[in-house]
């Protein structure tokens, strides 16, 4: 006959916790290996996502995602609004989604005459206060799609469109503030070449 | 190395040093093994059914994140009935601590996704194709061959699909068959985080239900942790009649209990304790102990239920 199995008595050696409850104690036994290893990798993911987000600000900040989305959404808004005006086209100027739009439609048509820092060449200086076909965002916009054919400048309503032409002018327009001072020039000289 | 012989003073899948040994536990037959098998298969094909039954032209159940809208069983809900989670939650919460005073881990042994899948599908797969538990254990005890690699891959082929495929669905109840089918279908990139999440999902299932087993029950899952606050001298739990079954001895044995200490109960336990020594944290209330018993009692011609729910 087996005899019933008593529970072994508590081992002398066996560390307990310092604490006790009711009389109850807990033997203080080493953690299963692989709980140790979620630990650790959990201070390695910390230290890469710390550099990510933290250090090297290579990920966005919630704040930042939402703020790209809004930014979309008003660009949409923006470009499905039924007229341009010195407003509407002041805002598209500070929404980083329609400037970047505009820059690239800048850089590929525009660049040849008024240059990559827009202060101009054969056409000209666009980041000065000096406006020959007057300075105000419309103005700028009606300068554009229709160009100046006496001057050079070609009509580019046709070619780009009002969507492109309005991300061009808030391209423009991110370089100048609201309400800064807007002068009239007789004519443009283009500056010596280099 | 095998496992140690379970004792209340240590968890038997977690040894001194911290290393894991890796269960074996025998097959079971009899009354619960196959009403429960059944039953699984009923959940598992529920689960598997629902994205793809139309309810008033949605999935019967869809939680729409990206739009907003969560359909469940023809009854469409917005964001703002988001109230309304109060009442499911402590809902569920009340009747998880109800059931679990009236019934014990019931849940645990019966309806969790965790014991369903990992009973049903992935033991079964193993099983299939390593043999029963003698041959798993020497299989995983013999030294690397052709024949155990080839084991070994198909094995964790399979797991990995039956993972993909579960993951898959579950991803549909969140975006629509239709919508996860056009995923797959595109490249990897169209769908960057989606991909992503799939990726992960699979793998998490397949170490779960490949590797990690039982520990998720013993170590992370709170609700075994909390069951001594939740049960009472009245829930109904697996437990050994130690009045009948002690002492333990041979049969034909003088002054012999019924158990005939032949450990079978120990043998096929899935989280490797020793049901004799009373409740434990580690029971999930699978039934196979009871089946094993039985099993054992009925060929002694003795009466069956030396281990039962009570």
């Amino acid at each position: 006959m087996t005899p019933t199995p008593k529970p072994p008595l508590p081992d002398e050696n066996e560390p307990l916790r310092p604490h006790s409850f009711d009389g109850i104690q807990e033997y203080d036994k080493r953690l299963p290996n692989w709980w140790l290893m979620t630990l650790f990798g959990a201070v390695v993911f910390w230290a890469g996502y710390w550099f990510y987000y933290e250090r090297a600000h290579i990920g966005h900040t919630n704040a930042q995602i939402v703020e790209q989305q809004l930014a979309v959404i008003e660009a949409t808004r923006l470009a499905n609004a039924p007229t341009v005006d010195d407003a509407s086209l002041w805002k598209m100027s500070r929404n980083p989604v329609f400037v970047d739009a505009g820059r690239a439609s800048f850089e590929t048509t525009c660049v040849s005459c008024h240059t990559k820092e827009l202060t101009g060449a054969i056409g000209p200086n666009l980041v000065d206060h000096l406006w020959i076909h007057g300075g105000r965002p419309t103005e700028i916009y009606t300068t554009v799609t229709q160009g100046v054919l006496a001057k050079g400048m070609p009509p580019w309503g046709p070619v780009l469109g009002p969507k492109k032409i309005s991300e061009a002018v808030a391209y423009i327009l991110s370089y100048h503030q609201e309400g800064e001072p807007i002068e009239v020039q007789a004519a443009w000289v283009p500056p010596p070449p280099k | 190395m095998a496992a140690p012989l379970p004792n209340r003073d240590f968890v038997t899948t977690i040894r001194d040093d911290g290393s894991r040994p890796f269960l074996f536990p025998a097959d079971t037959h009899g009354r619960f093994t196959t009403v429960r098998r059944i039953w699984s298969l009923l959940l598992i094909a529920f689960y598997l059914s629902l994205p793809w039954i139309q309810i008033n032209g949605y999935p019967a159940v869809f939680l729409d994140i990206a739009q907003r809208r969560f359909h469940l069983f023809g009854l469409t809900l917005a964001a703002q009935d988001v109230w309304l989670m109060f009442f499911v939650i402590t809902g569920l919460g009340f009747s998880l601590f109800f059931v679990t005073a009236l019934f014990g881990r019931i849940w645990c042994g019966w309806a969790c996704p965790h014991t369903v899948f990992l009973d049903h599908v992935y033991r079964r797969i193993e099983r299939a194709i390593d043999g029963d538990a003698v041959s798993r254990r020497l299989l995983d005890e013999a030294p690397a061959s052709g024949g155990k690699l080839f084991k070994r891959v198909f094995k964790h082929s399979l797991y990995i699909l039956v993972s993909a495929v579960i993951a898959h669905l579950f991803l549909a109840y969140f975006v629509s068959l239709p919508e996860v089918w056009v995923m797959v279908s595109a490249a990897p990139t169209a769908h960057w985080s989606a991909f992503a999440f799939m990726a992960v999902f699979t793998g998490i299932l397949y170490f779960n239900f490949g590797w990690f087993r039982e520990q998720l029950c013993i170590v992370i899952c709170p609700y075994g942790r909390l069951q001594s606050a939740l049960i009472d001298d009245n829930s109904l739990v697996i437990g050994y009649d130690m009045k009948r079954g002690e002492p333990r001895g041979k049969v034909g044995t003088e002054g012999a209990g019924a158990c005939v200490a032949c450990n079978r109960c120990v043998q096929v336990c899935p989280t490797g304790i020793d049901i004799r020594q009373g409740l434990q944290l580690e029971c999930v209330g699978c039934t196979a102990c009871i089946d094993a018993c039985d099993d054992v009692m009925t060929r002694l011609h003795r009466p069956r239920g030396l281990i039962r729910y009570d």
